[in-house]
């Protein structure tokens, strides 16, 4: 099939392809704060500006722990 | 009520242990990373399959139809057990959020999904109960199984519950309890104190794990004073009801 993927961008393949689904990404808020995050897609991290943490993904996974957050650099 | 940074200098439990409040957390995830992949056949043999039920029993509560668009948060769930039963009873419409501290339990739980074609309904998060990196007043409902017992300051989780939840919002709470059948109570307490190590060394290699399960459920409050924290937290018409003779009790509240 070369044809575009249907299932594109649904849930399933952004977990197959160790991707943060769309929707998780719209509700999550740091654990701290209750601020809104910032999605760096390429680093693969979540930025809460307001709490100066970064919340790592590993595999689509995000990692909402204050204690495997490392401090922003400004 | 006591403030986090005094609390963080007292000591806790772990199991029939007191270690500091701080070690808690870190020797629950050990027990969980440790057995992660046979949790759900750990589950069966030790509740004889009964688990299943008291989990179905849940999920009626639940009552994911009766809303389009429900919203569902599922805490301390991991492999998916109770997620999936609320995707499934709900239908496309519904979404459930799984929350767990432990990556192992979440990949287990994330693997699944997919093999049951649920992904599309379901979000995996890895996060504190004590800490949600959720947003005030965004969910229908919020299940914790067999989960409660394991954060080591519930009366913050229970507030994040509370916080997290839409007005008109429902807490369940699944735990261990306290088995009121005389007779029983001492059945119950050969079975879960020599048989479940037993059987948890066979299955998963470790018995000590097990140890801590069962004697993290005697340390568990009794069911009155659970109900009381429940309401502590600002939940409103809190209840419980009994199953198979008090081995379980399920916790309910509103947020009204």
């Amino acid at each position: 099939m070369n044809d575009i993927d249907p299932a594109w961008g649904n849930e399933e393949t952004e977990a197959m392809r160790g991707r943060i689904s769309p929707r998780l990404l719209e509700v999550l808020v740091c654990p701290l704060t209750h601020g809104l995050l910032r999605y760096d897609a390429a680093a693969q991290e979540l930025i809460s500006d307001a709490a100066k943490l970064v919340y790592p993904l590993r595999n689509g996974m995000a990692i909402m722990l204050v204690e495997e957050a490392r401090p922003l650099e400004p | 009520m006591l403030k986090v940074d005094e609390m963080s200098t007292q000591d806790t439990h772990f199991g029939f242990e007191q270690i500091p409040l701080a070690d808690k957390q870190a020797r629950v995830d050990d027990v969980f990373h440790k057995v992660a992949s046979r949790y759900d056949l750990m589950n069966d043999l030790m509740s004889a399959g009964l688990h299943r039920a008291w989990k179905d029993v849940m999920v009626a509560e639940v009552n994911p139809r009766a809303r389009a668009g429900f919203r569902h948060l599922d805490v301390a769930g991991g492999t998916g057990d109770i997620a999936f039963r609320v995707a499934r009873a709900g239908g496309p419409q519904t979404h459930v959020t799984v929350l767990d501290i432990n990556g192992d339990m979440l990949d287990v739980g994330r693997e699944r999904a997919a093999e049951r074609g649920l992904s599309s309904q379901l979000s995996f998060v890895e996060a504190n109960a004590e800490a949600l990196p959720l947003p005030d007043d965004s969910f229908d409902a919020y299940t914790i199984a067999f989960g409660i017992r394991n954060v080591p300051r519930m009366e913050l989780a229970l507030r994040e519950a509370w916080r997290v939840l839409k007005r008109g919002g429902r807490l369940l709470c699944l735990e261990f309890s306290q088995v009121d059948m005389p007779g029983l109570d001492r059945l119950y307490d050969v079975f879960s104190f020599k048989l479940i190590p037993a059987i948890g060394r066979v299955v998963t290699g470790d018995a000590a794990p097990y140890q801590y399960l069962v004697e993290s459920i005697r340390r568990f409050p009794d069911p009155d004073s659970f109900a009381a924290m429940i309401t502590s937290a600002g939940f409103q018409r809190a209840r419980y009801t009994r199953m198979t003779g008090g081995v379980v009790a399920l916790h309910s509240g509103w947020k009204l």
